[in-house]
């Protein structure tokens, strides 16, 4: 019964992580209907710029965090306004290949930077911490704190400001936000600098807890899919209880149901919702545009 | 299509710079050997060895050990005068990782290239298919680190292993636990067949050393959390853990295990013995328990000086993927200087028969081919460092046991 009442809390503490890996790829998808499949890259360089400012520079984590998240911002705000703008208003297999090929191509800048080999961030948060007889991982509750909180402060920029708005207003009706004199194309860089920077910020607080490489990307963006399938395409709140939903699943499903059946579990969740209820717990109905 | 070109004529150019030097000297020997009024052995037409190798895509890092390990040894075999009397040159082509690009790029150095000899690719994938190639033209291909045994089951006579068959990573475990009086392990592996190899050997040794198998459970690719196989195991308490698949998954098990403040009495991963392990994991490694083929303190037959040469030349310690690839040149050599021609046949024939030592160890192989002089060894981290704990006769440390818990260090 402990080890079960562990295994869920830190499920739930993985979860947390989740949300903030797949907010930033379901506000991205929510704006311009763009899947960005380089979600997963951004993550691998923000964990590993992590690795590289902790480890090899000696700054302290949190300003690492800051530094990362804004850099990957930055990064994802040029990414949208040199490329992927272009290719916005085409058809949604432009935006894929495009992303694809983005992703690709920085996995590979990734290798040539990091080398191939895996990284991590020896004795940062690497404990476990009691709590209620219970053995919590000290990296994900960290990481669970800071994420959720980030989480909560997009959802809240989202909801109250201006800028906010009217990335809402671009997300809901294009055409008369534009009309209303929003400038659409500046907020769909916004709105690719605010996933970066999550997609960053999610690598960062990963990196003390699994191996970092530049092809990490491909280990966790198949999570943040899962996670915003259930949850529902395009819903942030739905993409946060989805990650922790999901979370929960993948540590405990092999417990409770075997290793065999309990790995496939992830996906079998994912392809009953495709099924029988393909815009997720929250998401928006799918209409062909 | 056109990245692939522009790889093989950067390799190409790379070789051919060495080979214009090569020339230059060439001729500056033929002249004085001329004068001297000599046969020049050095103005013959080199022997060129062919090497299919990932120098690009998901393998490159490990390759390119292996190609530094060709390279010293070229450097080597070139001042002893070469190959049966004749300069020696490599044919590199990059088979970019994949396993059917290497197949063809073995058809090409066979029937365009006409290579002499020949160097399989790197792992057992490629290995596979590339000696099936091989094989088709009746060319001898060394096996370098293709560890996989069915590479070896399928009847072939020109395929010959020079690394250790993957099942025997794990025995050394069981002397150890013998002697520590060890009785059960649960064994959680990636999917792969290596791992389907391990079991079948770990299923022969654990009852002959009296120990139970308390769970086998098999990982997909990309799993990242391990939480369910360490509640498991804190449920069965076993005394041994026995995992092999790639090294984040040994660095992430650690780090899980010491995130839920559990450990058994002996943790052992292929994993460990990688470098990465070592620098992800910091001081959580210590104590972990390794499977390795090679370290640089092996004292093997001219191992001492090839760690030395190695680290003047690169800058740092060669690891087993380094000695594998300066072993299989060197295996490749002698045979080729005892059968005294390059005759495939012949080549095969003492090749099977050859028994030899190198600075990875020994050589020597069955009628398939497969190695069978070349035990694993077992490392435990210790004071930040790899020690040989097993084989026993060439330790360097002794095992320390039960691995002390994480709250006593």
């Amino acid at each position: 019964m402990r080890t079960l009442a562990e295994l869920l809390a830190n499920g739930l503490l993985l979860g947390g992580i989740y949300a903030l890996m797949a907010c930033g790829l379901n506000l991205i998808f929510g704006v311009m209907r763009v899947i960005n499949f380089a979600h997963g890259e951004f993550l691998a360089f923000g964990a590993l710029l992590g690795v590289s400012l902790v480890i090899g520079h000696g700054v302290p984590f949190l300003v690492a965090l800051v530094l990362v998240a804004a850099a990957m911002g930055v990064f994802g705000y040029l990414l949208q306004a040199a490329l992927i703008e272009r290719v916005v208003d085409g058809p949604p297999i432009m935006s894929l290949l495009l992303t694809y090929s983005v992703s690709t191509i920085l996995v590979n800048a990734g290798i040539l930077i990091w080398g191939g080999g895996y990284r991590g961030m020896p004795g940062v948060f690497s404990g476990s911490v009691p709590v209620l007889g219970m053995n919590l991982s000290q990296a994900r509750l960290v990481a669970f704190a800071i994420a959720l909180g980030l989480t909560g402060l997009v959802y809240g920029f989202l909801a109250r400001s201006m800028l906010g708005k009217a990335i809402r207003a671009v997300s809901e009706l294009p055409e008369i936000a534009t009309v209303s004199g929003i400038a659409a194309a500046r907020i769909r860089y916004l709105t690719f600098g605010l996933g970066g920077m999550m997609a960053g910020a999610a690598g960062v607080l990963m990196a003390p807890m699994f191996a970092s490489d530049p092809q990490m990307g491909a280990r966790f963006v198949i999570k943040a899919f899962t996670v915003i399938i259930v949850g529902g395409m395009g819903s942030y709140a739905g993409a946060l209880v989805g990650a922790l939903l999901i979370g929960i699943v993948e540590v405990t499903g092999g417990y409770v149901l075997g290793q065999t059946f309990g790995t496939a579990i992830l996906y079998v969740l994912m392809i009953g919702f495709l099924l029988f209820r393909p815009s997720g717990l929250f998401g928006l109905r799918v209409v062909a545009r | 299509m056109h990245m692939f070109r522009r790889m093989v004529l950067t390799e190409g150019s790379g070789w051919g710079a060495v080979r214009t030097r090569a020339t230059l000297a060439v001729a500056l020997g033929a002249a004085l050997v001329v004068a001297g009024g000599l046969l020049p052995a050095a103005a013959q037409k080199p022997v060129t060895i062919g090497a299919p190798l990932a120098l690009s895509g998901n393998l490159a890092d490990s390759a390119a050990h292996v190609k530094r390990g060709y390279d010293l040894w070229l450097e080597e075999v070139s001042a002893r005068g070469g190959l049966l009397g004749r300069p020696v040159q490599f044919q590199v082509y990059d088979d970019r990782s994949d396993a059917a690009t290497a197949a063809r790029l073995t058809e090409r150095l066979i029937t365009s290239d006409k290579v002499d000899l020949l160097l399989a690719p790197f792992g057992s994938a490629g290995t596979s298919t590339a000696s099936a190639v091989s094989e088709k033209h009746r060319m001898v291909m060394v096996n370098i680190a293709g560890a996989s045994e069915s590479i070896h089951q399928r009847g072939f006579k020109y395929i010959f292993q020079v690394v250790t068959p993957v099942a025997y990573y794990v025995e050394g475990t069981f002397p150890l636990a013998a002697k520590a009086g060890y009785k059960s392990l649960v064994f959680v592996a990636r999917d792969y067949a290596a791992a389907r190899d391990m079991e079948k050997a770990i299923k022969i040794w654990a009852p002959q050393n009296g120990i139970e198998i308390k769970m086998i459970e098999y990982f997909p690719a990309a799993t990242t959390d391990f939480s369910s196989y360490i509640a498991r195991a804190r449920d069965l308490q076993p005394d041994i853990w026995v995992s092999v698949g790639y090294p984040p998954e040994a660095i992430e098990m650690i780090r899980q295990m010491k995130a839920t403040n559990y450990l058994p009495k002996l943790f052992v991963h292929n994993g460990v013995s990688q470098e990465d392990f070592l620098k992800a994991t910091g001081k959580d490694a210590e104590y972990a328990f390794g499977m390795s083929l090679y370290e640089p303190s092996l004292p093997t037959k001219g191992n001492a000086d090839f760690v030395k040469r190695f680290k003047a030349k690169y800058n740092y310690e060669p690891g087993y993927y380094a000695a594998l690839g300066y072993a299989g040149c060197l295996i490749l050599e002698e045979a080729v200087k005892k059968t005294g021609s390059l005759d495939q046949d012949k080549l095969a024939a003492t090749l099977r028969s050859l028994q030899t030592e190198t600075a990875f160890g020994p050589y020597a192989v069955s009628e398939t081919g497969a190695q069978t002089a070349k035990k694993g060894l077992i490392v435990q981290v210790l004071k930040g460092h790899r020690e040989i704990v097993w084989p026993f006769t060439q330790k360097t440390a002794d095992a320390v046991l039960p691995m002390p818990a994480w709250n006593k260090r």
